[in-house]
């Protein structure tokens, strides 16, 4: 099982949202809020139906909703990931 | 209350900025062609007038290239240089007092197509989230609310041709109310396969082979229009503001009216008369003061010569200047009647009218003093700007020099 990694959820978010408006994203970016680096809940749902291609974890929205940076999601993610 | 203009974008197949586009109006540059982006050989009809060289990296944010259509594209490139150009910078209004009304009749044609052949092949978990409304007609107003805060009342307006007028309308309306500004205009763009197609299938449009032949406005051999895609944004602003502000004015938005057709086969006369007559009324102007009419021009002799016999009844035979400057690039949906508002506007500026591209030979029983061949001089104050919507929508709009 591969945990989903911060440089696998950054290159999901620019493939499917485009680059962010605060700069690279970096692991300078892990706490850094969503709304800061550009990217609302449209760009989030589009990012995980992408992770799930790649890597089967599922993300209910109702739980996305209240993910506001990278390191929440990422444990979100593998989270789930683990429990599955 | 006065609405004046102070900032102009234009995205149109003669030109990408006012800069590019104002001269090659008024040589009468063809910007008609091979329909391009796809395979077009299987298609009854062959030429467009589609933008060139528009890439929209090298405008926008890498953000919005994802979740927005080519139309979507045009409009907040256009939204941008008329914002500019207005030298928004010095502004005495709040975003709360800026608001946005913008037509489009043909929505996100490129994107949507693009994200059903994922849904058919690929399965829905392939669908761009970003299709729930980069479709949509108000996708423009929205992405230009957004992208510049202006948080102030927003609308669109769909009514094929006659909507970018009718948004113009409705921006001067909002003004009127107390909105100090209002950005406005329209855009349409359907150029992938599937656009070209719902564009063309009704039949209007030409099937001509040679760009000069194409799209000839009231000419004897006019046989259709050639569909075209952009359109224009321009800033409106409230009187006392654009003078608080101290910038230059384009000119003032006069005068509106707007009419619907009869029922076919009614018998009953077409309308688009009675569009001009109450927009004159709205301005409190007398035919003889109009200077020149920006016509709407469908290319097809039945509906050239109703609207040759509307002007003809207003304003005399052969009574006023007429001209179709988009006999050179096409008919542009939603963005038709805004472009032909900032070419006015322009030609008022520099007291020049703009050619009929193309057309030649005008039947002398529609009694209009068409503008062909080359650019007229004359001493402009008042122009007129008809449009005609699909489905029997009629607009016109009373632009004129300010302060005159």
């Amino acid at each position: 099982m591969t945990e989903v990694t911060a440089e696998l959820l950054f290159e999901v978010i620019v493939g499917c949202a485009g680059e962010s408006e605060a700069g690279p994203l970096t692991a300078g970016s892990l706490d850094v809020s969503f709304d800061e680096l550009g990217y609302d809940s449209l760009a989030l749902m589009e990012a995980t139906a992408k992770l799930r291609k790649i890597t089967g974890v599922e993300v209910e929205d109702e739980l996305l909703a209240e993910v506001d940076t990278p390191r929440r999601l990422l444990a979100l993610l593998n989270g789930q990931f683990a429990q599955a | 209350m006065t609405t004046l203009v102070t900032g102009i974008g234009v995205a149109a197949p003669g030109g990408l900025g006012v800069g590019e586009f104002w001269p090659a109006v008024l040589a009468g540059k063809s910007a008609i062609a091979p329909v391009r982006g796809f395979d077009g050989s299987g298609y009854s009809v062959r030429l467009a007038g589609q933008i060139r060289g528009f890439v929209p990296e090298r405008h926008l944010p890498n953000r919005l290239l994802p979740q927005t259509d080519r139309v979507t594209q045009l409009a907040l490139t256009a939204a941008e240089w008329a914002l500019a150009d207005a030298d928004i910078g010095r502004s005495l209004v709040t975003t709360d007092e800026m608001g946005v009304v913008l037509s489009n009749g043909q929505g996100g044609f490129e994107f949507t197509h693009r994200e059903f052949h994922k849904l058919w092949n690929d399965g829905p978990e392939e669908v761009s989230v970003y299709e729930s409304f980069a479709w949509f007609y108000a996708a423009n107003t929205g992405q230009i609310s957004i992208r510049h805060g202006l948080r102030g009342p927003c609308g669109v307006l769909v009514g094929e041709q006659a909507g970018g007028l009718d948004a113009i309308a409705s921006a001067r309306r909002y003004i009127r109310r107390g909105t100090p500004l209002v950005v406005s205009g329209g855009l349409d763009s359907a150029f992938d396969p599937w656009g070209f197609l719902s564009q063309t299938a009704h039949g209007r449009v030409s099937r001509a082979e040679e760009d000069w032949a194409a799209f000839l406005p009231f000419d004897r051999g006019a046989n259709g229009y050639v569909p075209g895609e952009g359109g224009a944004v321009l800033v409106l602003e409230d009187g006392t503001s654009a003078l608080d502000r101290g910038v230059p004015v384009y000119g003032e938005i006069a005068g509106y009216g707007a009419s619907f057709d009869p029922r076919p086969g009614s018998g009953r006369k077409p309308a688009l008369k009675r569009a001009l007559e109450r927009a004159l009324a709205d301005a409190a102007v007398e035919p003889r003061d109009v200077d020149v009419v920006f016509a709407d021009s469908a290319g097809r002799p039945d509906l050239d010569r109703i609207e040759a016999a509307a002007i003809s009844d207003v304003f005399g035979p052969q009574g006023v200047p007429v001209t179709a400057p988009k006999a050179a690039y096409g008919r542009l949906g939603a963005g038709g009647g805004p472009l032909d508002v900032a070419t006015a506007l322009l030609a008022v500026r520099e007291s020049v009218i703009p050619p009929t591209a193309h057309t030649l030979d005008v039947p002398e029983e529609y009694g209009i003093d068409l503008v062909t061949s080359a650019a007229r001089e004359k001493d402009l104050r008042t122009a007129v700007v008809l449009a005609r919507g699909y489905g029997g929508f009629n607009s016109a709009l009373v632009v004129r020099r300010f302060g005159y």
